[in-house]
């Protein structure tokens, strides 16, 4: 049984096909939030809302993107209302240390993190979504709810900073070992 | 051509050949192409962690308890009920009455303690029966008002009555029976010695029929008027009323066990659990369950391999699939063909039984747990006499063979 047919079911009233569709797609919901907020609870706050706005709207959901696009959209909009409402949970020194320990990050990717969090919100996403998280421009747009020529724009605006951003650090950092 | 020129053109993958030639040329927008490289090729390992393990189960409750809500505003939708109910059935109906209690009370205390009251086992002990066969139990089939019992070192297949718990018969199944199930009316005992499987009629104890398939490991699966056996890598489909092989099935590894469930055979391998279509006789899916490991005994040895991918029953909307030496169950989805969810057990060498709305595993201690499907927590413990080497759920009851105690227990749940 694929994701709009679950949906139909779900919008019928089966609760059991729209659980599946939690669990198929909640992998997807996850990173794509995760991506946009700053920490787990956060983002465990943004899919949950993400799944009752979509219960609620499921009569609503008239097929003309796939199920998974669809959510994702809802998604986006939920990760950045989090956002946006700056209620940042609050992300014990646990967590913390076992989010460094598990990326084991070399200092490249760091100054690629630090570029990517100075980013403006709309070029992050545009990033996250297409760079991190592997979504065509189209799809991303879609998601987003954006041309997909406006999606494009933003992607290369975001590489242009995050490339201008590393290529700095880079001479920085040449420049300290010649000093 | 001056930086920003260039730099557009590498953002937007327009380069020509002018850009090219001025990327070489310029040191600076030479170390802006490589930073860019890095960017994009860096970019997936910024990827999210998977979700801490219990994420989705707490959202899924959210959303439950959301969802309840709306179907107060929205009186066309039904509460999200499946998911509420499993986890929540009885204690929120404890908890409901102790509320009661304490608002007609005027203490609130009543409530807490009620909702940490002592687990189902301890308030209402299940009954537990334990029959002695007399033979040394290895797999249990059932029929309407009877459990069957076969023995492969004892040869034998035994009728034990579900109501009164005693042997009424016993059948003699050749050599090194390895299997039964109970399918269209029948009963179907293979066996690895004698080349042979039977066919026996439950109301009468009478063998119905015997044919010569070689080597059958595990009990027949029958669906519409074909029986499957598995021999080493191959899947045998037979037509149930001449006995004929109608087709020989490779396998991409050799085969384990079998089930079937969710309209498809599922059968486990060393490492993985190959999806067949009893309609086309052809495998769908192979769903990797566990990582293979070099097998120190040579590769034609499947000592230690047996049980890595154990298909345990459909349920719940899935197919579920036990890992012993790893200690995990896998949670299948149909629908995909891919493991949605997987537990860790916290028991040596589990073995699992799916009933009707929770999973039961026992090990080799002598306690069997039951496990909320939805929330995957452990919500109710039961302590029998001995420790189990096989397990069945049917008719709201747990089965469990004792294989050295030669013993049949019943606990209804």
């Amino acid at each position: 049984m694929d994701d709009r047919e679950l949906a139909a079911r779900a919008s019928g009233g089966d609760d059991a096909a729209f659980e599946l569709l939690v669990r198929r797609n909640f992998p997807a919901l996850w990173k794509l939030a995760r991506a946009i907020v700053h920490d787990d609870p956060t983002a465990e706050e943004a899919v949950q809302n993400c799944l009752v706005s979509a219960y609620r709207s499921l009569g609503t959901f008239r097929g003309d993107a796939a199920v998974r696009t669809w959510l994702l959209a809802i998604c986006y909009r939920c990760a950045l209302n989090q956002l946006r409402s700056g209620r940042r949970s609050i992300v014990s020194i646990d967590s913390l240390s076992a989010v460094a320990s598990r990326h084991d990050d070399t200092e490249l990717r760091i100054d690629l993190r630090r570029a990517v969090d100075a980013l403006g919100e709309s070029e992050r996403t545009a990033f996250a979504l297409v760079d991190v998280l592997g979504y065509s421009r189209e799809e991303a747009a879609v998601i987003v709810g954006i041309p997909a020529s406006t999606m494009r724009s933003r992607v290369a605006r975001a590489h242009g900073h995050l490339a201008e951003s590393l290529a700095g650090v880079r001479r920085d950092m040449a420049e300290g070992l010649r000093a | 051509m001056n930086h920003s020129t260039c730099r557009r053109a590498l953002v937007s993958d327009q380069l020509t050949a002018a850009t090219r030639s001025h990327i070489e040329a310029c040191p600076a927008c030479t170390a802006f192409a490589s930073a860019l490289d890095t960017v994009v090729t860096m970019a997936p390992t910024l990827a999210p962690a998977a979700p801490a393990q219990g994420t989705l189960e707490r959202v899924l409750e959210s959303v439950a308890t959301a969802s309840s809500s709306l179907a107060t505003t929205k009186p066309a939708r039904r509460p999200w009920r499946r998911l509420r109910v499993p986890r929540f059935g009885p204690l929120a109906v404890a908890a409901a009455v102790a509320v009661a209690v304490a608002v007609i009370g005027g203490t609130v205390s009543h409530v807490w303690q009620r909702s940490v009251a002592p687990r189902e086992s301890n308030a209402n002990p299940p009954r537990i029966v334990t029959t002695t066969l007399g033979v040394a139990p290895t797999g249990i089939a059932f029929t309407q008002g009877a459990a069957w019992i076969y023995s492969t070192s004892d040869s034998v297949v035994l009728r034990v009555d579900t109501t009164t718990h005693r042997v009424t018969q016993t059948i003699p199944a050749g050599l090194t029976p390895t299997g039964i199930s109970a399918a269209e009316g029948f009963l179907w005992v293979t066996s690895i010695s004698d080349n042979h499987y039977l066919r026996v009629d439950p109301r009468t104890g009478s063998v119905a029929q015997r044919d010569q398939h070689g080597g059958a490991k595990g009990p027949a699966m029958v669906t519409a008027g074909s029986v499957w056996l598995y021999v080493a890598e191959s899947l045998l489909r037979i037509d149930e009323q001449t006995g004929r092989v109608l087709a020989t099935i490779p396998m991409p590894s050799r085969i384990t066990s079998g089930v079937f469930g969710a309209d498809s055979l599922w059968m486990g391998g060393y490492w993985d659990v190959a999806r067949v279509d009893p309609r086309t006789g052809t495998v769908s899916a192979v769903i990797p369950i566990a990582t293979p490991a070099p097998n120190v005994l040579g590769e034609d040895s499947a000592f230690g391999f047996a049980d890595n991918a154990l298909p345990a029953g459909a349920g719940f909307g899935s197919v579920w699939v036990v890992d012993r030496p790893e200690q995990t169950l896998s949670r299948i989805d149909p629908a995909t063909n891919k493991v949605i969810v997987k537990i860790k057990l916290p028991h040596a060498r589990p073995i699992v039984a799916i009933g009707t709305d929770a999973i039961w595993v026992a090990d080799s201690t002598k306690t069997i747990e039951r496990i909320d499907p939805v929330t995957y927590r452990v919500t109710n413990t039961i302590t029998v006499n001995s420790s189990s080497d096989a397990i069945a759920f049917q008719d709201g009851s747990l089965w469990l063979l004792n294989t050295g105690l030669h013993t049949l227990t019943r606990v209804q749940t």
